[in-house]
């Protein structure tokens, strides 16, 4: 299986739309990640919390202690409205500049 | 808000916040574990490994979290001011010094600017003084003036700038004018004698108009004001009081409303107190005492009669009315002006008539908020001297400042190498070297407030008399100082680390020749600044040192020692000018009982105290009007002086009202109005005046002698008896054996057996009169005297410094040339000769400034021309001299090395 690199700043996009169907914790965001992207992307694993915390800080995430699957404690993370909007634009941004990119890489193979 | 909030949440919760981030990643790695266990089957340990391996470095990780929770930023900063405020003690005295020169610069700038700001800049303390209007008129020579009483100094266009009005002015204004909602008038009346509980002082009053108070918007803080009914010739006499007077001479008495007092012999009754900001109208003067100028024929100084119509004496000022511009008040008020002026001339005594005189005064209509007078141009003078002496001594504070922290540079360069090889980042360290900066700065700024808190009372009091000045620190000034400091601390402390760790780690572990000599040059031209500043200041203090030496030299032409002089006023107490004559008499006769006293005199004027009395005369025989100094005497005033009579006869008691005018005449006068020595039987009158009608017959010359200040030569002089020309107010000198001022109790006493209601005003030695002549120079001389001392003490300690850590720096070099023949002498050339030239250079450029300076400062010199090329020359000697042993003392122990050693220092 191919790997690549994650592009800077798609991090916190992936993050976003990872805890965008249910709340997840930390772990939970990673496995998300990996499923929702067919585990073509690499995601370092430490480097997931200080991205969460700056979302968090940024008011696109909220927080909650809760159980897990298996029963122990962890912590949660949701958007607020505040993320659930960041994620449309994202998304919109993010499909239209690709969408660009893809036509020209395209048009030079021709 | 909400980040802040939560910001805010993290820090006051810090462990918990630790604690949960601990937790959460304890878990993922436990979570990563137990799929790793059953997707692919490793065992517990192996499962743990593989998940933390793949986890990262934890440490790693919760450092750059808290970084994202805004936590990283204030550890770092706690830490580095930890570090600095070690890194600051353990170099206690690196510390200090730069906190002193720091704090002396900004503090002496901030008291200064504060001061000057103050007294050339202040406004009134009443109610929206930029609401307030102030007159002047610009009158020349040929000004429809009849009398003026008031200040005057010199106007643009060789015309003169008076600030005085007449009476028919102020009530043209008062009752017509539609732009003002108040106009009212006031003026000074100097001292008067107050009586009150029983005792004689004196105060210094005003007379203010009905609406004085109303149009400034000052209120009584006990009683009331004066208002328009108190301005009645007919009204019940009322005073207000100052609440400093309130509390100087009644002790704050709080049953002070409606107590009596008598001013000038007249009762008054005090009405009310004054806020303790307001201390009248002018920006550097106080008055005790306002009265109603209705009551002005009642204190008149000289007891004569009331004002003439044709004198212009009052100040006026006015309160603009919403919206209205000085313009539109200048429109209104002009044409009204002018034909006031026309009446008041009209009115003037017929002694004085003068036809060819048609000119009109130029009306200005100006800003009230300094009052209509401003500070006087010789303060304004003197602070802007010690401003500029201020500010060289902000450059040195700032350029040594500089060089001591280059040095401090240069020997921390070791540390902040081994600090970017373990792995500090550059901008880590220049945040570290920031907060060290800053920190020195705020130490030096606090500092600095303090001297500025301390300095702004001391300072004023140097310049003008009895000034009340509510000097408030400047916060530009403190600002402006503080940060062209800090500034300066940041440039050199920072900057040059900057430069270093770019570098990078490596060249900086061996200091590379280059970057010290370049290090080096910056250190030099430093010092060169302070060694120019330093001389400026040595050269000036040197020729205010050399003037008032001149000024010691000064031959005054009659003997100031064991002279009392003091002044009285006893007119109140006396009827008519013949009773005054008769009560002086009596007054100074029982003043030579008293044991001690050798002889008694009295003069109109105070001798050499900057006061004169100057008189238009003819004389018979060639009728040209010429302008002479005049001084009225008692008939011993020669002999208790001690001035010799050249020729003729003195003035004698027998000159009395009745008998023939008389006049003695100095040897100036002789010379330059008579064109001979002896002119002994001329005759002269006053040119204009009442009084032009009668001549004087010259009976006698005496020598020169100074007139009113030692700067200026003797000018042509005449005396007359004061029986045939009766003053108020005399100044009386007092001939002692031995100490004056030890009389001081006896001839108090002996005044006042005659008249108790009589205070003695100003005691003091002829000589300490004199001396107050000198205030100037004599402060200007200590002043820049000790800024001086300074800067060349702080340049000298800077050049020792260069001169060392060069040395140090090519003690390797200098061991080479030793070991291959050099002699100490070379070595001592090879240092030394590193360092003459900025020394050289620096006292040129000095020479110069100083030169520059001197030339600004010439009218406050005497006897020495602003170059003076022997004051350039001692000071410049003094300066190499002593720098020159700040270099000798460090070249003398390189050359002192021992060349194996030397060899051995890389």
């Amino acid at each position: 299986m191919r790997r690549a690199e994650l592009l800077p700043g798609t991090l916190d996009l992936l993050i976003l739309k990872a805890v965008s169907l249910r709340a997840e914790h930390g772990y939970g965001v990673l496995l998300r990640i990996e499923q929702i992207t067919g585990g073509a992307l690499l995601v370092e694993q430490g480097a997931l919390y200080p991205a969460l915390y700056r979302l968090e800080g940024q008011g696109l995430l909220e927080t909650e202690w809760g159980t897990s699957d298996n029963n122990r404690k962890a912590k949660f993370y949701s958007l607020t409205a505040a993320g659930r909007k960041r994620l449309k634009a994202e998304t919109e941004r993010w499909t239209v500049s690709a969408g660009a990119v893809n036509t020209a890489l395209k048009a030079q193979e021709a | 808000m909400r980040r802040l909030r939560m910001l805010w949440h993290r820090l006051a919760h810090r462990a918990e916040v630790e604690r949960q981030m601990a937790d959460e990643l304890a878990f993922h790695i436990d979570a990563r574990a137990t799929d790793l266990m059953s997707r692919l089957g490793l065992s517990r340990a192996e499962a743990f490994r593989q998940a933390r391996i793949e986890f990262g470095s934890v440490e790693k990780y919760k450092d750059e979290s808290r970084a994202s929770l805004g936590l990283r930023l204030l550890d770092d900063l706690r830490a580095d001011f930890r570090f600095a405020r070690r890194a600051l003690t353990k170099n206690l005295g690196f510390s200090l010094a730069a906190i002193v020169i720091l704090a002396l610069g900004i503090g002496a700038n901030t008291a200064v600017f504060s001061v000057v700001d103050a007294m050339l800049m202040g406004t009134l303390p009443v109610k929206d003084p930029q609401g307030l209007v102030a007159f002047d008129t610009l009158q020349t020579r040929d000004s429809m003036v009849a009398g003026y009483s008031g200040n005057g100094r010199p106007g643009p266009g060789g015309t003169a700038r008076r600030t005085s009005f007449p009476m028919v002015t102020f009530e043209r204004f008062r009752d017509h004018a539609t732009t003002l909602s108040h106009v009212f008038a006031f003026t000074s009346i100097g001292s008067v004698a107050v009586v009150a509980d029983a005792s004689a002082e004196m105060a210094s009053a005003q007379l203010v108009s009905g609406s004085y108070f109303d149009g400034l918007g000052v209120p009584a803080v006990m009683g009331r004001t004066l208002g328009p009914s108190d301005d009645r010739p007919d009204a019940e006499p009322a005073a207000v009081v100052s609440h400093r007077y309130w509390q100087r001479r009644f002790f704050g008495d709080a049953g002070i409303i409606g107590k009596t007092i008598r001013v000038n012999g007249t009762t008054f009754t005090i009405v009310g107190v004054t806020p303790e900001s307001f201390h009248g109208t002018e920006v550097t003067e106080s008055v005790d005492l306002s009265v109603p100028l209705a009551m002005s024929p009642h204190l008149s100084p000289t007891g004569g009669p009331p004002r003439s119509r044709a004198t212009w004496w009052l100040l006026l000022m006015g309160r603009l009315k919403p919206g209205v511009t000085r313009e539109q008040v200048f429109a209104e008020l002009r044409p009204i002006f002018n034909e006031s002026v026309l009446t008041s001339w009209s009115a003037r005594d017929p002694g004085t008539r003068n036809p060819e005189r048609s000119g009109m005064p130029t009306m200005r209509v100006l800003s009230g908020s300094q009052g209509p007078n401003g500070p006087s141009p010789r303060t304004r003078d003197s602070l802007t001297y010690v401003f500029v002496v201020a500010g060289v001594v902000l450059l040195i504070a700032c350029v040594n400042v500089a060089s001591l922290l280059l040095v401090r540079a240069a020997n921390r360069r070791q540390e902040m190498t081994v600090r970017l090889a373990l792995g500090a980042s550059r901008a880590r360290l220049i945040r570290q070297l920031l907060t060290e900066s800053l920190l020195l700065a705020t130490a030096g700024a606090s500092a600095g407030l303090a001297i500025a808190w301390w300095a702004k009372d001391a300072l004023p009091p140097m310049f003008e008399d009895d000034v009340v000045l509510a000097t408030a620190i400047d916060a530009r000034a403190l600002a402006f100082a503080g940060v062209l400091t800090t500034v300066t601390a940041l440039v050199f402390g920072v900057g040059h680390a900057l430069r270093a760790t770019r570098v990078g780690a490596m060249p900086w572990l061996k200091e590379t020749a280059r970057a010290g000599g370049q290090r080096a040059l910056m250190a030099r031209t430093l010092i060169g600044v302070q060694i120019a500043a330093s001389l400026v200041l040595i050269v000036v203090a040197g020729l205010f040192v050399r003037t008032l030496y001149n000024y010691s030299l000064v031959d005054v032409g009659f003997d100031t020692r064991n002279l009392m002089v003091f002044q009285l006023d006893p007119t109140p107490s006396a009827a008519d000018s013949a009773d005054v004559v008769e009560l002086y008499e009596r007054l100074l006769g029982e003043v030579e009982t008293v044991p001690g006293v050798q002889s008694v005199t009295l003069s109109a004027l105070p001798v050499v105290a900057r006061s004169e009395w100057t008189e238009t005369i003819r004389t018979e025989r060639n009728e040209t009007a010429r302008e002479v100094h005049l001084q009225v005497v008692r008939w011993n005033f020669f002999q208790t002086l001690g001035m010799p009579l050249v020729a003729g006869r003195s003035l004698q008691a027998s000159d009395t009202a009745n008998a023939p005018r008389v006049a003695v005449i100095n040897a100036a006068m002789a010379r330059e109005v008579f064109d001979e020595d002896l002119p002994i039987g001329q005759r002269f009158r006053f040119a204009n005046g009442p009084r032009r009608d009668v001549p004087f017959e010259v009976v006698g010359v005496v020598r020169n002698a100074k007139y009113s200040r030692l700067s200026e030569p003797e000018p042509s002089t005449f005396f007359i008896p004061y029986t045939q020309f009766p003053t108020g107010r005399m100044t009386v000198e007092v001939r002692t054996m031995g100490e004056a001022l030890a009389l001081t109790g006896g001839v108090r006493a002996a005044i006042q057996r005659i008249d108790p209601g009589l205070p003695l005003i100003n005691v003091r030695t002829q000589d300490a009169q004199i001396q107050e002549t000198l205030r100037n120079p004599r402060i200007f001389a200590a002043l820049t005297a000790v800024a001086g001392a300074i800067g060349l003490l702080l340049a000298c300690i800077g050049l020792y410094g260069v001169v060392s850590y060069d040395a140090r720096r090519r003690t390797g070099e200098i061991g080479v040339r030793m070991a291959l023949g050099a002699e100490r002498s070379d070595v001592l050339r090879l240092v030394m000769g590193q360092t003459s030239w900025i020394v050289t250079i620096g006292t040129g450029v000095g020479l110069i400034l100083a030169g520059a300076l001197a030339q600004l400062l010439r009218g406050q010199l005497f006897g020495v021309e602003p170059f003076d090329i022997s004051t350039m020359a001692s000071a410049t000697l003094l300066l190499v001299a002593i720098a020159g042993l700040a270099v000798f003392l460090p070249a003398r122990r390189a050359a002192r090395l021992d060349p194996t050693q030397a060899l051995r220092h890389e």
